[in-house]
């Protein structure tokens, strides 16, 4: 094994981990959630990096996020077209169309809803962790 | 109320633009670049985001990133499936398929070469808050 080896890792399914704010349930009924970055998963990491595979089926997406906030940056970022949400930031609410990005700074309250259509998002929060 | 869609960013092609340690002609052959967040669009951010979008017609792909480091930490996240590449961290090269994510920590010297397929990259870039990085600018 390479000395540097240890910080190139395969994705896996989080499953039916639990993810504090988040319903897993909700976010299940959309697609898997994959765990792409994480502390554990390569020790030192400051970053938390998820992607979620999402497919609308219904008319709309479930709720399955709590309004949060986190001591660190998040970006929400959607890197193809397809995908329409609804974010919370603040008191107010938006919609928009992937492809887009969505910065939340270190305490400002958030939430996320999937509305319609089929992509991915990838969720990178500034620590090793999420929470 | 407060006016928050100043966080909410469209991307876009980062065109010719020069990029540091990077032949941006050679990067374009293999399919745009698009940022998708940076200090220019969000000012408060501290985080770096491009996605390069990539086809490799003529495998195995250019080279078109020099050997560098950064003073903060990075990560490559490829994450679909149809992407071969070959990542440079030390003196290693290591040959990876997606999906996959490489973690650099800080001034780990380190490149990127992809070797075949199609998909996406997510290069993320931890970088100094804002703030910070202009009172580590040079004084007036």
């Amino acid at each position: 094994m390479g000395k540097h080896e240890n910080l190139i890792v395969k994705p896996f399914d989080w499953e039916d981990r639990d993810l504090v704010f988040h319903s897993k349930q909700g976010m299940s009924e959309l697609g898997p959630l994959i765990s792409f970055l994480n502390h554990k998963m390569v020790e030192g990491a400051d970053m938390n990096v998820f992607v979620h595979h999402i497919e609308v089926k219904g008319d709309t997406g479930p709720d399955y996020v709590e309004v949060h906030t986190h001591d660190v940056s998040q970006a929400y970022v959607f890197p193809e077209p397809g995908l329409t949400f609804e974010v919370v930031l603040g008191e107010e609410k938006y919609q928009a169309e992937s492809p887009a990005t969505v910065f939340i700074p270190a305490g400002l309250k958030h939430n996320l809803k999937i509305l319609k259509g089929k992509g991915i998002e990838v969720c990178i929060l500034r620590k090793g962790y999420y929470g | 109320m407060k006016d928050y869609s100043k966080y909410i960013v469209k991307p876009f092609d980062w065109g010719e633009r020069p990029l540091i340690h990077h032949d941006r002609e050679v990067m374009n052959q293999l399919g745009p670049l698009m940022a998708f967040l940076n200090t220019d669009m969000v000012p408060e951010a501290d985080l770096n985001i491009f996605v390069h979008h990539i086809d490799v017609k003529n495998p195995p792909g250019p080279e078109y990133v020099e050997i560098h480091a950064h003073e903060v930490s990075q990560a490559y996240v490829f994450p679909l499936p149809g992407i071969t590449f070959e990542v440079t961290l030390g003196d290693e090269k290591y040959t990876v398929d997606s999906p996959a994510t490489v973690f650099i920590p800080p001034r780990l010297k380190h490149t990127v070469k992809i070797v075949k397929g199609s998909g996406i990259e997510v290069s993320i870039v931890r970088n100094e808050k804002y703030e910070q990085s202009l009172a580590e600018g040079p004084e007036e």
